[in-house]
């Protein structure tokens, strides 16, 4: 039987999901992963970029503007998922939904499988 | 100064904690993010949270990078100067017991490390695990032995180098043999059943 591919961490699992709108920067994607955690998850800059190279290391999300001059003179990087990187985060959902559907009997109001 | 400039500015400084490449990629947008952030919130509030981040991200970071770093050469080079050095013992150790099994030890061990720290440095690329070369070293033994022997036969009269060869030859078999050992553990580690 094929192993399936590691969980995600935290960090990424939120970013990947995020990125599943489309392309953001780091200040939006901050928001988005604080609104889609209802407020549980909120990361610091150290955080964000930390787990932002790791992804693009791993080949999961690619920069879509390379420090393109922006409205303020602002220089921002955008970040959009690769092929793999919706691959991944489809198949982390997927996951996440046979786990509720497995112990959906212990949520109340829910009846045991 | 305002406070957001000010603690932007703090913020700023901190960032020299972080690894040269990461600060030197990510700097400049991790600044623009704390200064978005204080746009909307009171600043201090900002900088004190930010403080948490990078009490934990700025020791992650440094590990990552030392993890990623490029191995040396000159690792491997001092194990095997080393392990020489414990060759060197044994022979002027003579019949001193002691100094001959510390020699021996030492060359053993720093031969290990030496080879474990050479493979370490190769490209990653080669999937073989790093002791995977044991029976190379016990192969070695032998054949040094076959040429002392062999350098007996025809006249040459080079004692000194026979005992270096003789040696080498032991603690070559026996680093093969602890090499095979580790390739042994790794091998039922990633095949249990």
């Amino acid at each position: 039987m094929a192993r399936a591919p590691k969980p995600l961490p935290a960090a990424s699992l939120y970013v990947v999901l995020a990125l599943l709108d489309g392309e953001m920067h780091g200040y939006a994607l901050m928001q988005r992963v604080e609104e889609q955690s209802d407020g549980a998850i909120r990361m610091g800059p150290g955080t964000l970029y930390g787990t932002l190279n790791r992804l693009v290391d791993d080949g999961l999300i690619a920069e879509t503007t390379d420090r393109v001059a922006r409205s303020e003179g602002e220089r921002r990087r955008y970040y959009e998922l690769t092929g793999a990187g919706r691959s991944a985060a489809l198949a982390e959902l997927a996951r996440l939904q046979t786990l509720v559907q497995h112990f959906r009997g212990h949520l109340p109001g829910g009846s045991a499988a | 100064m305002s406070r957001d400039a000010l603690v932007i500015r703090a913020y700023g400084a901190l960032l020299w904690l972080y690894p040269r490449q990461f600060r030197e990629e990510y700097r400049d947008d991790m600044v623009l993010l704390v200064r978005d952030q204080c746009r909307e919130e009171s600043p201090w509030r900002v900088l004190a949270r930010s403080a948490v981040d990078l009490a934990i991200t700025i020791p992650k970071q440094h590990l990552e990078a030392h993890m990623r770093r490029t191995p040396s050469s000159i690792v491997p080079l001092g194990y095997l100067a080393l392990s020489l050095a414990g060759i060197g013992l044994m022979i002027v150790g003579g019949n001193a017991v002691v100094a001959v099994v510390i020699g021996f030890a030492v060359a053993v061990i720093a031969a290990v490390l030496a080879v474990i720290a050479w493979r370490r440095s190769a490209p990653a690329s080669e999937p073989a695990t790093v002791t995977a070369s044991w029976w190379r070293f016990v192969v070695a033994g032998p054949v040094l032995f076959a040429l002392v022997i062999l350098g007996a036969g025809v006249g040459v009269n080079a004692w000194f180098l026979g005992i270096l060869a003789v040696l080498s030859g032991i603690v070559s078999i026996a680093t093969g043999l602890v090499l095979g050992v580790m390739h042994l553990g790794h091998r039922i580690r990633s095949n249990p059943a």
